[in-house]
């Protein structure tokens, strides 16, 4: 019965009248999980081998299906063909017995088992739908085709929509396999794998796998794996086809005369760039991937006959040690590998040019290259190794020479001025001489502010300037850095805010860190600079000798992969010829002895035996 | 491997471990009365020092190569557990005191010279925690850093005697003969323990390549530290004499004082304070390892640096009990004879009983 005009009326008034409350959606709250992580991320207890019995069922059901057949062919008495179908199918389905047993006892058993590779299609199929989530997931690609084949052989390709290159896929696995009509040949009569391989593959890089984890590596990296029906394992086919940046100009070491090309983010390209640099049959790649949820691959480089193999086992141990969920710098792979990690001084050199690699791994040294990284490593190193520069190799050794000593005055500038500045001027003004010391109370005299605190605004000033300009895009950043710090200066000193003697402290202090080559050591050092200052605060130059003391003693404590970070001054070894000065290439003759290479000599120690050759020329003139 | 083990040190940090451990009384009241004892003869006082502690540490490291094992086993195997505890105790107290006399007069010197108006024991606890944490970084860490800033610490040092040249005068070394050579001699035996830091190379041997090395290390320490004072020593006695030479308490800090090269270099005594103070920090550091690491030894405990905090607060403690610096000296005079034992008793006994050790021992086919 319907509502009365009056009924209807009522209500809308009351509605109109009576409050009632905003109907609001239910807040949603990220509430914890329940539990520790682990428990949180087990199936339920209800689900719990629901996989394993499945896995089962279907057995059971491919038993029940392949008897029918049987049962139909005997009755009917066809073609022998169909009887030697009926003992392959019979043989895979003895072999998916076997494997029923690893399902067994992962059933009764709390503890998850790694599946193995079926050689059932429907199991492995399963399988990678649970590893990947489908079909939730649309990356990955699931094909199936028939192999044409004495008989036909059910295949299953799988690959990641958009880290393989669908030409490669097509030319290199798919066209082969499914045109070969004509020959038909009997694949299952001898190792099916290695055929396939061996002669239908027309791929660089094929290789037979027997683990989901390998398959695994073989999809997230963009290879294609085929599965073949009947056979426990797979075949991993590199079609890598993603899109990348190519190789560039280095961006952060630049070198006026020294090659222009710089690492990428693909780890092929930069091995590849390496050994475009190093022609060596003795050089070594070694790939160990890291990451438990993501693995990414990492490159070990050395050269065998040069490398101390305790070294090159220590690196693969550190690396292979590593239990992290992923690694997708090779920034967090220093930290995880190196010996002190809390210590702001970096214990690799990081380098994003194939050249500088190249030159120390013909020292005696290990690369390290990591996928998605455009930044590879090289151990172990010395602070002395932080200070050379690329352009060091390509230019005349006096001016590397003085190019070097010109860095490690701004890098003891840009640590120590700014507390030298307030050590002096606050504590030790006798040690000025007196005509500075007028002029610097005379601009002081009109700031209100003591010297530390001139000090702290300008430096803080400063790092602003330097973080905004790094975030402002393009190179309008650079500009705003210039403008902004003049300015800005100007207007303190103006505004007498800071003396005009603080800026200048503070523009020298900062242009000397930018004279640092390793931009992780310029950081080190501008931390450091912070801790001096405070201890010229409390001491004055007694602070300062203090904490330099402690300073040298930490450097001299450290290692980095077994090699002292002060050697070979400290301790004593034998020079290699380039530490903080830089001999002439001719004159080094040894390796650096911290290093322990296998081979001590570089070079024999006349590395121009022309000169003592007759010239051809004749006679002097 | 155990945490106080020595690692492998070569010569080089031997030298800065020794060197570290003698030179500075160079910068302290000592030289002052070396030269008010002997004049202008107080270089051949030094050289006294020098010759008798090498042929000391030459003996102890007979002593320590015939039998094997550490310090304490060397000494128990010779005279027995209570003498090897007396011994390592003795040594210990020594070194102790050593590094808390010089951790006061430094403390004082800074006061005096550098920081008037900090509170005194906020520079000693100071210098305390730095000398601390490096004794915690390690024996190879503390050489090292000594062996990398020796050289700036010798340069300093040879900068302010050529940059006080305009003041020689020549006619303050005569009379050579000083207050006579007997006086020389006899205080030369007698002030030996200046130089009985050079005995911490036979407390460390471990650390050492071998016996050579150890002789190695401590010919050219001692023989390079000889220059050095013997240098100072003339330029000190040419500028000042010996008569006002002799009443200075801060040698160092007075001839750098006079520093004169024009209007723009003057009073730049300040700023070798830095090289004064990596000298006190090393040579506090030093004996307070050295003290450590004997108690370790002597307690065999499993590790070093837990004590070092106790070690750090024990020093500053024991600094700070001297009323005053004339009291300080004056202790530190006495420390210097107590030194003796040290030097001369000591390593005397282990000499005598190592060498009838070695005679009372039969070939192996006698017994």
């Amino acid at each position: 019965m319907g509502e009365s005009g009056i009924t209807k009326i009522a209500k809308n008034i009351k509605k109109l009248l009576v409050y009632q409350p905003e109907r609001l959606p239910d807040p949603f709250v990220l509430d914890e999980n329940q539990g520790d992580g682990k428990t949180a991320k087990e199936p339920p207890v209800a689900l719990k081998g629901v996989r394993e019995l499945e896995s089962m069922l279907r057995y059971a059901r491919r038993l029940a299906i392949f008897m029918e057949k049987t049962i139909e062919i005997l009755r009917n008495g066809q073609r022998p063909d169909k009887a030697e179908l009926l003992q392959i199918e019979y043989t895979a389905l003895e072999q998916q017995q076997g494997e029923l047993s690893a399902i067994k006892l992962s059933y009764n058993s709390t503890e998850a088992v790694e599946p193995a590779i079926s050689t059932s299609l429907e199991e492995n199929q399963k399988v990678i739908e649970d590893l990947y989530n489908l079909p939730l997931n649309k990356d990955v690609v699931i094909r199936k085709l028939t192999i044409p084949g004495q008989p036909a052989v059910k295949a299953m390709l799988i690959f990641m929509d958009g880290l393989a290159d669908k030409k490669v896929v097509n030319m290199t696995v798919l066209n082969p396999l499914m045109m070969m009509r004509n020959a038909r040949p009997e694949l299952y009569s001898a190792d099916l794998v290695n055929i396939i391989i061996e002669q239908y593959l027309p791929s660089g890089q094929a290789s037979r796998v027997g683990s989901f984890k390998e398959v695994q590596q073989g999809i997230n990296t963009g290879d294609a794996v085929l599965f073949f029906d009947g056979i426990g394992e797979a075949v991993t086919v590199e079609t890598k086809g993603f899109e990348h940046r190519g190789v560039d100009r280095p961006a952060t070491e630049q070198s006026v005369r020294g090659a222009q090309n710089a690492f990428t983010e693909v780890l092929r390209v930069n091995t590849a760039l390496i050994r475009s640099m190093l022609h060596s049959s003795d050089l070594v790649t070694e790939m160990i991937p890291v990451g438990k949820r993501g693995h990414t691959n990492c490159a070990v480089m050395y050269l065998a006959s040069i490398a101390n193999r305790n070294l090159v086992a220590e690196v693969r141990r550190r690396i292979q040690g590593i239990s992290t969920d992923l690694i997708i710098d090779s920034g967090i792979l220093e930290h995880l590998i190196v010996d002190f990690p809390s210590n702001p001084f970096p214990q690799t050199l990081s380098t994003e040019r194939p050249d500088r690699v190249v030159e120390h791994l013909v020292e005696g040294r290990v690369g390290i290259l990591l996928d998605g990284s455009p930044f590879g490593h090289i151990v172990p190193i010395t602070i002395f190794t932080l200070m050379h520069s690329a352009d060091d190799f390509s230019l005349h050794y006096y001016y590397t020479n003085m190019l070097r000593m010109i860095r490690w005055i701004g890098g003891f500038m840009s640590m120590l001025l700014p507390g030298i500045y307030l050590a002096i001027s606050t504590f030790h003004q006798e040690a000025m001489p007196t005509e500075l010391l007028l002029s610097i109370t005379a601009a002081r005299a009109q700031v209100p502010f003591p010297t530390i605190f001139e000090i702290l605004i300008m430096e803080l000033a400063f790092e602003l300037i330097r973080e905004g300009g790094l975030r402002i895009p393009g190179i309008l950043g650079s500009t705003i850095g210039i403008v902004g710090a003049i300015i800005l200066g100007q207007a303190a000193v103006t505004a007498k805010i800071v003396s005009p003697i603080m800026v200048i402290v503070i523009a020298v202090t900062g242009l000397a860190s930018y004279s640092i080559p390793d931009y992780r050591l310029a950081s080190a050092f501008r931390l450091f600079r912070w801790i001096f200052v405070l201890l010229a605060l409390a001491m004055g130059l007694v602070g300062m000798a203090c904490g330099f003391a402690v300073f040298t003693a930490v450097l001299c404590s450290m290692k980095s992969f077994g090699a002292p970070y002060l050697a070979p001054i400290a301790p004593k070894t034998t020079p290699g010829g380039d530490i903080i000065l830089r001999k002439a290439s001719h004159m080094q003759q040894r390796r650096p002895d911290e290093l322990n290479p296998q081979d001590d000599i570089r070079q024999s120690a006349v590395s121009r035996p022309w000169t003592e050759e007759p010239s051809i020329g004749g006679d002097e003139l | 491997m155990k945490a106080y083990h020595v690692g492998k040190m070569g010569i080089a940090e031997g030298i800065a471990l020794v060197f570290g451990l003698v030179i500075p009384h160079l910068f302290l009241s000592r030289l002052a009365d070396v030269i008010q004892e002997n004049g202008q003869l107080s270089w051949l006082t030094m050289s006294f020092y020098t010759v008798i502690s090498l042929v000391v540490l030459f003996m102890m490291v007979y002593v320590i190569h015939s039998v094997p094992g550490d310090f304490v086993t060397v000494c128990q195997q010779l005279v027995g557990n209570l003498g090897a505890w007396l011994i390592v105790i003795v040594y210990i107290c020594l070194f102790f005191a050593n590094s808390s006399l010089l951790l006061r007069q430094y403390a004082e010197y800074t006061l005096i010279t550098a920081l008037p108006k900090v509170n005194f024991q906020l520079v000693i606890v100071w210098y305390a925690l730095t000398t601390g944490i490096m004794c915690y970084l390690g024996i190879e860490a503390l050489c090292r850093t000594g062996y990398i800033l020796l050289p700036f610490m010798a340069g300093g040092l040879m900068l302010v005697c050529v940059m006080v040249s305009p003041f020689y005068v020549a006619y303050n070394l005569t009379p050579w003969q000083g207050n006579g050579i007997q006086v020389a001699v006899q205080s030369g035996i007698k002030g030996v323990g200046f130089n009985i830091g050079v005995l911490s190379l036979v407390f460390l041997s471990s650390a050492f390549q071998n016996g050579k090395t150890i002789k190695k290390i401590a010919l050219y320490a001692l023989g390079g530290s000889l220059v050095l004072r013997i240098t100072f020593m003339l330029v000190y006695t040419m500028v000042f004499g010996v008569a006002i030479g002799s009443e200075k308490v801060m040698p160092f800090f007075e001839l750098a004082r006079l520093v004169y090269i024009n209007q723009y270099i003057q009073r730049i005594e300040a700023l070798f304070i830095v090289v004064w103070v990596f000298i006190g920090l090393l040579a506090i550091a030093s004996s307070l390892y050295i003290g450590l690491y004997l108690i370790t030894v002597l307690l065999k405990l499993p590790t070093m640096r837990p004590i070092v905090p106790l070690g750090v607060m024990a020093i500053a403690q024991f600094s700070m009990l001297p009323p005053d610096i004339g009291y300080t000296i004056y202790v530190d005079r006495l420390m210097l004879q107590v030194s003796q034992v040290g030097i001369y008793l000591f390593p005397g006994i282990l000499f005598i009983m190592a060498l009838v050790k070695k005679r009372r021992k039969k070939p192996c086919a006698d017994s």
